[in-house]
C-alpha cells in the first residue's frame, strides 16, 4: 500500500514496544512473528508519534518539528518507513479521517 | 570398578527448578561419575518435595552396537550414546529441565555477592564459565548458575548449581583439577567419562553455592580475547536487549512474556562489556562492578 497523507497508522494488536529510560534506541516486539526490530533516530520518533489519532500528515509535522526540518522533506522519508513497518506486519491503516467521519455518521 | 547384573544404582534426588531428578543406571562407574559431577544439585537433606519428580534411566548396554542409553520418565532421550558422551549428555538432559521449568532463562553464568546477582552472558567459548569458576575458586563470590540463567517474575536469578563445564586449557583446569583427579576416586570416574570436557563441581573447586534467588544487579557480557588488552566498557539498554535477547531462546518460544521480563531486566541492571586476555585480570574488574551495583 501507498501512504496517504490522510491515512491513520496504528500499531498492529500483538506489537509491544520497549523504550528505554536512557533515551537508547527503541526496541518492537512483533508477538505474533516472535520477532524484534531495533529503531534508532528518526525511527524510533516516528514510531512514537504513531498513536493511532494522528494522520500521516500530523505524524509528520511532529517528526518535523522535534527534528527541526521541512515537512515537506521529511514526509517521504515516513510514508517509506511506514511502508517497511506494514510489510513486517507492524503497522496497519487505519480509516482516514474523513472516512472515520462517515462511519461516525 | 564392574556392575553386578541386574543391580541398579541411584544418583539423586537432585533439585532442578521446580522439579526432584533421579537417575538410575546399571553401571556403579557412571553412578560414581554422575554422582560427583552433579553433587552440588543435590536436594537439600530435609528440602519439601519439589512436587514434581522426573525420572532419569541411564543404561550401559552389552551390545557394542548400542553402548549406552537415556531414557526419561520411560520415553527415550537418546539411544546411541558412546561412552565418552554420556555424562555430557546426562548434563545437557538437566539443562533442558531447567530451562523448561522457567521460559525466561539466558544462556549464562550467575554469580552473587551479598544480595545482589551478577549475570555472565555469553555464547559458548565466550569465557563465562571460566570467569564464574574464578570468582567462585578464588574471589568468595558465590556460584549461583552456568550456561542456564533463570528470571523469575521479580528479576531474580533461580540456582541451578550444575558443575562448570570445563576444557583442559581453561585456567581452572590446571592444578585443582589434577590434585582432585588424583584425590577422589569419583572424580577419577568422572574423568574416563569425560576425556576432553571435564564437569566440575565448584564446592570441588573450593567455591560457595548460593541456595536462593537472588536479584540481578549486573548484566556483564564477557569476551575472552587472547591477542587483546584488558577493556571494559557500559552499554545502553538497546545494545543490553540486542546482546540478551539472542540468548534467551524462550523469546521465540514464549513471546510477549519472555519480551516482558528482559525488558524489566535491562531496566533493573546496570551492563557491561569486558574483553579480557587473562580471567586473572578479568575478575577484579568483574567484582568492583557487583560490588558496586544497585538495585534499581
Amino acid at each position: 500500500m501507498t501512504w496517504d497523507s490522510t491515512d491513520t497508522p496504528h500499531v498492529s494488536d500483538g506489537v509491544a514496544t520497549f523504550r528505554p529510560s536512557d533515551g537508547s534506541d527503541t526496541i518492537v516486539f512483533d508477538d505474533n512473528a516472535r520477532s524484534w526490530f531495533r529503531l534508532p533516530d528518526t525511527g524510533a520518533a516516528i514510531w512514537a508519534a504513531i498513536d493511532g489519532q494522528r494522520t500521516v500528515a500530523q505524524l509528520s509535522t511532529s517528526v518535523a518539528a522535534a527534528y527541526d526540518v521541512d515537512v515537506d522533506t521529511i514526509i517521504g522519508d515516513i510514508t517509506s518507513m511506514l511502508g517497511d513497518l506494514q510489510d513486517l506486519g507492524l503497522v496497519t491503516a487505519g480509516p482516514s479521517q474523513s472516512q472515520r467521519g462517515r462511519v461516525q455518521l | 570398578m564392574t556392575s553386578a547384573p541386574n543391580e541398579t544404582f541411584t544418583v539423586g534426588p537432585l533439585r532442578i527448578g521446580s522439579a526432584d531428578v533421579v537417575i538410575t543406571t546399571n553401571s556403579s562407574d557412571f553412578a560414581l561419575a554422575a554422582g560427583w559431577a552433579f553433587s552440588d544439585l543435590a536436594t537439600p537433606v530435609g528440602a519439601p518435595s519439589a512436587g514434581l519428580t522426573v525420572a532419569f534411566n541411564t543404561v550401559e548396554h552389552t551390545d557394542a552396537s548400542v553402548r549406552w542409553s537415556v531414557h526419561r520418565d520411560g520415553e527415550p532421550c537418546e539411544l546411541e550414546l558412546q561412552p565418552d558422551a554420556v555424562l555430557g549428555h546426562q548434563q545437557w538432559e538437566l539443562n533442558r529441565l531447567a530451562i523448561e521449568s522457567e521460559p525466561t532463562s539466558i544462556h549464562a553464568a550467575a554469580v552473587a555477592i551479598d544480595g545482589r546477582a551478577a549475570l555472565l552472558i555469553g555464547s559458548s567459548r565466550s569465557g563465562k564459565t571460566t570467569l564464574a569458576g574464578w570468582l567462585a575458586a578464588h574471589h568468595g563470590i558465590d556460584y549461583l548458575s552456568d550456561e542456564v540463567a533463570s528470571i523469575d517474575t521479580d528479576g531474580r536469578v533461580a540456582p541451578f548449581s550444575r558443575p562448570l563445564g570445563v576444557r583442559p586449557d581453561s585456567p581452572l583446569a590446571s592444578t585443582p583439577l589434577d590434585r582432585l583427579i588424583t584425590t577422589s576416586v569419583d572424580a577419577e570416574a568422572a574423568a574416563r567419562f569425560m576425556p576432553d570436557e571435564r564437569l566440575l563441581p565448584v564446592t570441588a573447586l573450593g567455591g560457595r553455592l548460593r541456595p536462593s534467588s537472588t536479584p540481578v544487579t549486573l548484566l556483564v557480557f564477557p569476551t575472552f580475547d587472547a591477542e587483546r588488552t584488558l577493556s571494559s566498557r557500559p552499554l545502553d539498554a538497546a545494545d543490553t536487549f540486542e546482546q540478551i535477547a539472542q540468548l534467551t531462546p524462550g523469546l521465540a518460544g514464549f513471546g510477549r512474556p519472555v519480551f516482558d521480563r528482559l525488558c524489566a531486566l535491562v531496566e533493573s541492571a546496570e551492563a557491561i562489556a569486558v574483553r579480557y586476555p587473562d580471567v586473572r585480570q578479568a575478575a577484579p574488574v568483574v567484582t568492583a562492578a557487583l560490588e558496586r551495583s544497585v538495585p534499581r
